[in-house]
This record gives structure tokens, C-alpha cells and sequence, in this order.
């Protein structure tokens, strides 16, 4: 489904060099990153998303090939294909809760906002627990509900990929077990492939496999970075 | 267009407060100029309009200004009034039709037009309901006046007193309202019109008491035989002009030199206005004659030197104002970089990003510009009788 071929990528200010040689994450399969802060964890899931580009190598989305595309392309392909759930949650302040769950249909016109796509939101955000609060403003949702709000807001356009980048190290347990499950059971149900970074290790037993980014990234002194 | 109006449109809304702060700056910015610009002009095309349909006036030397306004918008005259004879000596050359006013009084904050019937034809105004003043005692009301004084045709309205100190001066009169006029928009709209002779009578100059020959009672008179009777202080004068004392009305002294504040001449023609003109430079003269559109056009002149020294007081602070709004907003966007991160790593064009950031300033362009129009509407309709009451 996802494949990185002879990766490399760097910051040019910084002494971070990612270097993947071959990775491939197959169809429903549920991959977890993980790895000391600031080796590379979220770089590499910003480049299976198109978000940055690699120095070279090619990574491929099923037959296309993602770092042949065009920046404008790219985003169109991440909105049709990827869901995308943020450490911070990232939601729109001013945006009611599901207004920010139909966010992506709102901001690219190759996503058609139609009435059964409210429908599909809001009963989305009902089977989240947070049916009662669609016109609620994030700044009042808990921490849990407003990292439900970006799950639905990343599941609503029915992604192929999901792609997670620390989505409960905000949350406490019962929250992150709650995110955890609603996630898991829609790949299940829907054989989403995962990618999701985490530093937790009691979630660890969820996925179908762990790759340790420090396996690629490639650090003068990897002793320095901590985690 | 639609998706991003509708994200600009609902970031506005969740920030109405520094939304509308920001509007009413900027609609204060552009108002400033542009109301000012509008109230000047209207106001000197007002000015000048009623000017320029009054050919000439003739008043006690003094303020020219002073003079045409208090004139044309029937302000208590600050300047000594002439004498009657002076409009007999107009009526006399026969060069143009003398109407006099007599401003000095007023019903309440209405001013209380003494004048002839002349001066309805002269300005052209035509009665609303009833009829003109035709006795003693009878007034016609301006729409405007009708409607402060609540007064209606057949009612009617009660001098005020010249001051609260004024013992020995006017006392009120009660005048039956026998008409009404149709608005015009002009200070007309705003007087109580009565007849000079009316004017004289609340003046004190007239008045009406029981016949002195038919009082029994001594303590009412100074002095009594045959052919004359003097009353004592003791006898009152009538407050009301009715058809039963009406007769026993009378002036004392000679109505030639009887107070009038101006007079509007209308000549007979070109010729007539330059003869007319002439015959008041003698320096000696008390009297002046004036054009008032040449005085109100100077004052108009000064009312626009203004205006532009303030206009661009007003846009060198508005240049200034829209810079830091250009700074504040430069900010806001370094401060929303998080959200418009986010809505680009979703899926969002540069495009799209640009286009809510442009419809957020669209919204609060259009909507200050809107505020700031209507500001300059109002501006127009309350302003210039302010202007008006500011020149007087």
C-alpha cells in the first residue's frame, strides 16, 4: 500500500539525516513508530503525508507516486486519501464542533459538502460521545473531547491511511484507551491502514508491528537525544 | 468563494467584539473626511440656497453676518432694531416690497415671526391646514413648530416671557392658531408667524384693558374727568386678543417708531436693487442694506478653509490609523500560523488561505465603509441643523 524507497532527508540547519533504505506498510496493517524525541519520528510521517518532501528516494501511495506530484496535487491526494490526527489536536477555534469535523469539505473544493455529508459528520461525532455537543466551541470540550473532535474530523472523509502523530500523549488514560478504541475498530471495520507515532508503550500491543525510528535516523551521538 | 466566506465570515463572528472594535476604527477613519466634506457642503448649499432666494435686507449697522442670519433663520438679533418708519420710507420709494420681521420673542424654543402676509408669498409657502393670520392676535405655525408645540388649527399657543427677570417687559400672549403650513425643510418649518402688530402687542407697545370711562372703582384709576381717564398700575391688561376686547386694543405712541429687526426687500427689478443699494451707503445712515448670498458666500468660504485644514488633519490620522490596522493584521496572521498550518497540512490551497484572509479584511472594509456612509447619512440629517445652530 505504502512504500519508502532509498529515502533520504535532512533540515538543512540541523544534524538530523533520515535515511530509510525500504519500508512498506501494507493494506489494514497498523504500524507504530517509535523512538526517542526529535530523531525523526514525526518527519517521517510528514513525508508519507506529502507534508515535506524528500532530499531523494520515492515513496509510493499504492501505484502513485507521491513524490512525483505537484504540491497542489499532493494536498488534493491527502485530503482524498489521508486522515491526519495531531499531538495538539489542532482544531479551529472559532469553528463549532461540527463545523471543525467538516473541516476538510470546507477547505478544498475537490470535497463536496452535501447534506448526507453533515448527516455522516454528525452521526460520526454521536457515536463519539459528542452528539450533544455539535455546536459546542473547542474551548469548551475537555482535552479528551476535543482529541475526538480532530479523530472524527480525520475519519469523516473515509481516509485509505490514517496517520496519527501522538494522539493521546496529551490524555489520560481512560481518554487515550477511549481514542484508542475508536480508532482501532474503524480500521477494523473499514481496513484503514494505520501509522501512528507514539512514545507510550502500553499501547504498544495494539499494532501489527513497531519499527524504531532510531533504525534509520542516522544521529553523530545518538547517546544526546532522550526519550 | 462560498467555504471560504463561510470560514472568514464564522472567525469574525467568534471575535465580534475585536471585529466590531476594528469596523468602527475604520469607519471612524474614513467618516471623519468624508462626513466632514458632506456636512460642509450640504451645509453651504443650504446656506446659500436660502441666501441667494433672499435679494436684500435691510437692518441696524452692525454685524453683516449677524444680520443675514438672524434673518434667514429667525435668530434673536443681537443687533438694535430699527424703526417702523423705515419700512414706510421703502414702501414710499416704491422700488421694491418691504416685509418686515420682528424676531425678538418666541413661543417656547419656537421663534415668533412678526411679519405681513407678504412674507408667505415671498417664500412661497402654502398652508397645510385652516388659513393666514387676518386679525390681531392670530398666529399661522410651522410644520415643525405645529409638532413641538403639539398645537393643532384652533387651538392655541402662549408667548413666553423675554426672560425670567423681565417684569416690566413682554408679557405672554395667548394667540389662536388659525393655520398650519406644509413642511418646507427650511428654518420656516420651525417659527410661529404672526402679524407685526400682534408682535407689537406682546412687545408691550399695544395692548387691550377695560374701558377706563366705564370703571367704577376708583382705586383703578390715577385721574379721571369728561374726556380722559389714566389708569393706575391696578388695571390689567388683556392676555388674549377676542373678538369681544379686540376693539379695545390700542397703541400707544407712533407705530413709525415701533422696533423691527430687518426687512427683506424684494425690488422690483435689477435697477430697482442697485438704486435701492445705493440709497443706503451713506455712512451717516443708521440702516444698512446687504445682499445676503455675498455674506453667506464669505462665510462659506471660512466654513470651507476649515473644512480642508480639518480634512486633511483627518486623512494624514486616517493614513496613520490604517497603517497600525496593517500592523495589527500583519500580527494576527503571525499569531493564527498554528490554525493556518493546520488548515494546509489538511489539504488547504495557498489560494484558499489567502482568499479567507482577504474575505476577513473584505468583510471589515465593506462593513466599515457601510457604518461610515450611514454615519455620513445621519450626518446629513442631524448634522446640519446643528451646523446652522453652531453659525448662529
Amino acid at each position: 500500500m505504502i512504500k519508502l524507497e532509498e529515502i533520504r532527508f535532512f533540515y538543512t540547519r540541523d544534524s538530523f539525516n533520515l535515511s530509510i533504505p525500504q519500508l512498506a506498510i501494507g493494506r489494514s496493517e497498523k504500524l507504530a513508530i517509535t523512538g526517542p524525541s526529535g530523531c525523526g519520528k514525526t518527519s517521517l510521517l510528514n513525508l508519507i503525508s506529502g507534508i515535506v518532501r524528500p532530499v531523494s528516494g520515492k515513496i509510493f501511495l499504492g501505484d502513485i507516486e507521491l513524490s512525483a506530484l505537484n504540491q497542489q496535487d499532493l494536498k488534493d491526494m491527502r485530503l482524498m486519501k489521508m486522515g491526519l490526527i495531531f499531538q495538539q489536536f489542532e482544531l479551529l477555534e472559532y469553528l463549532n464542533v461540527l463545523d471543525n469535523i467538516l473541516l476538510p469539505f470546507r477547505i478544498n473544493p475537490i470535497l463536496q459538502l452535501q447534506e448526507k455529508t453533515k448527516e455522516r459528520a454528525a452521526a460520526l461525532a454521536a457515536s463519539m460521545g459528542l452528539g450533544d455537543k455539535l455546536k459546542r466551541y473547542p474551548a469548551k470540550l475537555s482535552q479528551g473531547e476535543r482529541q475526538r473532535v480532530s479523530v472524527a474530523r480525520a475519519l469523516v472523509t473515509k481516509p485509505e491511511v490514517l496517520i496519527c502523530d501522538e494522539p493521546t500523549a496529551n490524555l489520560d488514560p481512560v481518554n487515550r484507551d477511549r481514542i484508542l478504541d475508536i480508532i482501532d475498530s474503524y480500521c477494523d471495520e473499514t481496513k484503514t491502514t494505520l501509522i501512528m507515532v507514539t512514545h507510550d508503550q502500553e499501547i504498544l500491543h495494539r499494532f501489527h508491528r513497531i519499527i524504531n525510528i532510531l533504525d534509520y535516523s542516522n544521529y553523530k551521538d545518538k547517546n544526546e537525544l532522550n526519550g | 468563494m462560498g467555504n471560504s466566506f463561510y470560514i472568514a465570515w464564522k472567525y469574525l463572528q467568534f471575535y465580534w467584539g475585536k471585529t466590531l472594535l476594528l469596523i468602527l476604527s475604520i469607519a471612524l477613519v474614513i467618516f471623519i473626511p468624508l462626513g466632514l466634506n458632506y456636512l460642509v457642503n450640504k451645509g453651504s448649499a443650504d446656506l446659500m440656497d436660502r441666501a441667494e432666494k433672499t435679494p436684500l435686507i435691510v437692518g441696524a449697522k452692525g454685524s453683516e453676518t449677524e444680520l443675514s442670519l438672524s434673518s434667514l433663520y429667525f435668530k434673536k438679533p443681537k443687533i438694535e432694531p430699527l424703526e417702523y418708519r423705515e419700512v414706510e420710507k421703502l414702501k414710499s420709494q416704491q422700488l421694491g416690497k418691504p416685509i418686515p420681521l420682528n424676531l425678538e420673542y418666541q413661543v417656547k424654543e419656537q421663534p415668533i415671526v412678526g411679519t405681513t402676509s407678504d412674507y408667505f408669498e415671498f417664500r412661497e409657502l402654502e398652508l397645510k391646514e385652516g388659513r393666514r393670520m387676518a386679525i390681531l392676535g392670530e398666529c399661522v405655525l410651522g410644520a415643525k413648530a405645529a409638532e413641538k408645540l403639539n398645537a393643532k388649527v384652533g387651538g392655541s399657543v402662549i408667548s413666553s416671557p423675554s426672560g425670567a427677570f423681565d417684569v416690566a417687559g413682554s408679557f405672554p400672549l395667548k394667540m389662536s392658531v388659525v393655520g398650519i403650513l406644509a413642511e418646507t425643510g427650511t428654518p420656516d418649518d420651525e417659527a410661529v408667524f404672526t402679524d407685526i402688530k400682534t408682535s407689537w402687542v406682546i412687545s408691550g407697545k399695544a395692548h387691550g384693558h377695560q374701558d377706563l370711562q366705564q370703571i367704577e372703582n376708583d382705586t383703578l384709576l390715577l385721574n379721571k374727568n369728561e374726556t380722559q381717564a389714566v389708569a393706575s398700575p391696578a388695571v390689567l391688561s388683556y392676555t388674549e386678543i377676542t373678538p369681544e376686547n379686540i376693539n379695545s386694543f390700542h397703541f400707544h405712541g407712533d407705530p413709525s417708531d415701533y422696533p423691527v429687526n430687518a426687512i427683506i426687500v424684494q425690488p422690483n427689478d435689477r435697477k430697482s436693487a442697485l438704486m435701492l443699494r445705493g440709497r443706503y451707503e451713506n455712512e451717516q445712515d443708521a440702516a444698512q442694506m446687504l445682499v445676503p448670498a455675498e455674506v453667506i458666500a464669505q462665510l462659506v468660504d471660512t466654513m470651507i478653509s476649515v473644512r480642508d485644514l480639518l480634512i486633511l488633519a483627518g486623512v494624514i490620522i486616517g493614513i496613520a490609523c490604517l497603517a497600525i490596522l496593517a500592523f495589527v493584521f500583519a500580527l494576527s496572521i503571525k499569531l493564527r500560523k498554528a490554525e493556518l498550518t493546520t488548515m494546509k497540512h489538511i489539504g488547504a490551497s495557498r489560494n484558499f488561505i489567502g482568499s479567507v484572509l482577504s474575505l476577513e479584511v473584505g468583510i471589515v472594509l465593506i462593513s466599515a465603509i457601510i457604518i461610515s456612509g450611514l454615519l455620513t447619512l445621519l450626518m446629513g440629517n442631524f448634522g446640519i441643523p446643528l451646523i446652522e445652530k453652531f453659525i448662529s
